[in-house]
């Protein structure tokens, strides 16, 4: 590789961080100030005194802990189906041959490319003949079929990655080919679904519109859509709203810490699979 | 066992694995879209749901001749070409710096990750509290480097609301671009690079004549899924402006939500959810175009 002009690599660099983290960072701020603080004209850069009152008053002035948990179930939940349903589809496409693959195939494709406002009539309909609306059913069944389509390629992709000799070597010996899967491809599958689940947890987090549609009490309301709803009728409580967003958002952040590599992994797999 | 037996075992084996996802997919996607059609020929209000007089395509005729619609499809469609246009440029930026950063690749990339992550509910309101007129970050800014001398108010003017749309939803969505297109860049061989240096070429001319082409696909990849991605937006606007000021940021997603729960028209609200839906199958299927043509090229002996 060619010596590269490392003053500008730097600073292209550090553009990047700053433009992706800044925004982000003002709100982290913002979330710190006192309120005779947040409303200084002209806005402040820094906390002068930094309080975490607007945390206390997001648990104390709504069911702010229901939100989350609704957030947790619903994603978990999700992610988990997901995980199974996918994980079977993608190992069947990646390693069986039958009539019909390339139809289910086209199936899923179609999926992945579905706007989800086109569904959003004939499910609230659908969820209110069967009495699912406001629960965590009404969530949860959306989110994993529109995340099945992702988490099946990233399984298949990676199932289609092992060596087949491993398969062929239990078959020999006279386990199945579900044996098979269950016993000796299902462990060594742990990143293909560490990847997967990444991608559909996040997705199923943030997921606005279904939760807007299909919520209308705290019983099953999601953060996104919660703190979407803070803003009342005369007031706009933006430290509140700013706490809130740092804490919905702290544990994606972790994650994608933690996980970059996967994440990126899926995104690139998934885009590539989807066309 | 025969080979003949094996084979149907294996499809066997093949659609008892699928039907779990083949169902669920069937259930909810595939029957609810055709219930939307269906819906769609009726005459049906939220308060009443039990009565639903068959009106023919009425719904889609006052859907296509109320200004409304027009005025969404114009909105949208200038959304999309504008946003999708600025990610890809940013996003092959972030892209490059991603791809020369080295040992540092990591805190990059984490940090470009960090937008993506984000609930665009919250994205949306962030940016909402940055370009708020009175408290708002961005015109603090704009005022200390004297590009205006006075507070803009940002959502209060239909051009300046789309800015604000446009801004951040490119901030959302360039780093998703720029991993798509990084994949891309990581496939190239350097040594081709080194070549083209030692004939003279220029860091421009690299950057034309290799990288470019060589990230191609990746870049088909991106703008197909931005383009889906944006035609359907609804978050971002319907938190950050609600369609407004006056309508002037309403897009079609936005349009469709609002005829259902507002104006509590099913009948008129699905005719509009099938034609984004029938749009967004139009869109996909000129890019699936695009690519077997791509596709094709590549595949031909050179």
């Amino acid at each position: 590789m060619m010596r590269p002009a490392g003053l500008g690599r730097a600073i292209a660099m550090i553009a990047v961080a700053v433009w992706c983290v800044a925004p982000f960072g003002w709100q982290l701020l913002t979330s710190l100030k006192p309120l005779g603080e947040l409303y200084q004209v002209p806005p402040t850069l820094w906390p002068f005194a930094p309080s975490t009152d607007a945390y206390t008053q997001v648990f104390r002035a709504r069911p702010f802990h229901r939100y989350l948990f609704n957030s947790v179930v619903v994603a978990g939940a999700t992610t988990a189906i997901v995980l199974l349903l996918g994980g079977l589809a993608g190992y069947a496409l990646a390693r069986l041959r039958f009539p019909g693959r390339r139809a289910i195939r086209w199936a899923i494709l179609m999926v992945a490319m579905f706007p989800p406002i086109g569904l959003v009539s004939p499910l609230f309909a659908l969820f209110d003949r069967l009495g699912l609306l406001d629960t965590y059913a009404a969530l949860i069944l959306p989110y994993t079929v529109f995340s099945l389509p992702l988490g099946t390629w990233i399984l298949a992709s990676y199932f289609a990655q092992l060596p087949r000799e491993i398969e062929e070597a239990a078959l020999v010996d006279g386990c199945s080919r579900a044996q098979a899967l269950w016993k000796i491809l299902l462990p060594l599958a742990g990143p293909g679904l560490a990847t997967a689940g990444i991608l559909v947890f996040i997705y199923a987090w943030n997921e606005f519109l279904f939760a807007l549609a299909f919520t209308s009490s705290d019983a099953a309301r999601t953060v996104p859509v919660a703190i979407a709803l803070f803003p009342g009728l005369h007031e706009f409580p933006w430290g509140e709203i700013a706490a809130a967003s740092i804490l919905v958002t702290a544990p994606v952040i972790l994650l994608v810490a933690i996980l970059q590599r996967r994440i990126v992994h899926g995104l690139t797999v998934g885009a590539v699979s989807g066309s | 066992m025969t080979f003949r037996a094996r084979q149907a075992r294996e499809a066997y084996l093949g659609w008892i694995l699928l039907a779990p996802a083949v169902s669920a997919i069937g259930a909810l996607v595939i029957w609810p879209a055709l219930h939307a059609v269906w819906l769609s020929l009726h005459a049906i209000w939220r308060q009443f749901p039990y009565s639903a007089p068959f009106v023919g395509l009425d719904n889609y005729i006052s859907a296509l001749s109320a200004w409304e619609f027009w005025s969404a499809a114009r909105n949208t469609f200038i959304f999309v070409v504008s946003s999708v246009t600025l990610e890809l440029v940013i996003g092959i930026g972030i892209a490059m710096a991603m791809h020369h950063a080295g040992n540092a690749r990591w805190a990059v990339r984490a940090a470009a990750l960090v937008p993506w992550a984000l609930p665009t509910a919250v994205a949306a309101l962030m940016w909402a509290w940055i370009v708020h007129d009175r408290y708002g970050i961005l015109n603090r800014l704009l005022i200390g480097v004297g590009l205006v001398d006075r507070s803009v108010v940002w959502l209060g003017g239909v051009e300046t609301a789309r800015a604000a749309i446009v801004l951040a939803d490119v901030w959302k969505t360039a780093p998703f671009v720029a991993v798509i297109i990084l994949g891309g860049l990581q496939a190239i061989d350097p040594a081709i690079y080194e070549a083209a240096a030692i004939d003279g070429a220029s860091a421009w001319r690299r950057f034309v004549a290799i990288t470019l082409p060589s990230v191609r696909p990746a870049i088909l990849v991106a703008v197909l899924f931005r383009t889906l991605d944006a035609f359907r937006i609804f978050d971002l606007v319907y938190i950050l402006t609600g369609g407004g000021p006056g309508g002037g940021t309403e897009t079609l997603s936005v349009l469709t939500y609002q005829t259902l729960f507002r104006d509590l028209d099913f009948g008129m609200g699905s005719a509009l959810a099938v034609i984004v839906f029938l749009t967004s199958l139009v869109i996909s299927g000129i890019y699936l175009r695009l690519f077997e043509g791509a596709q094709r090229e590549e595949d031909l002996p050179s």
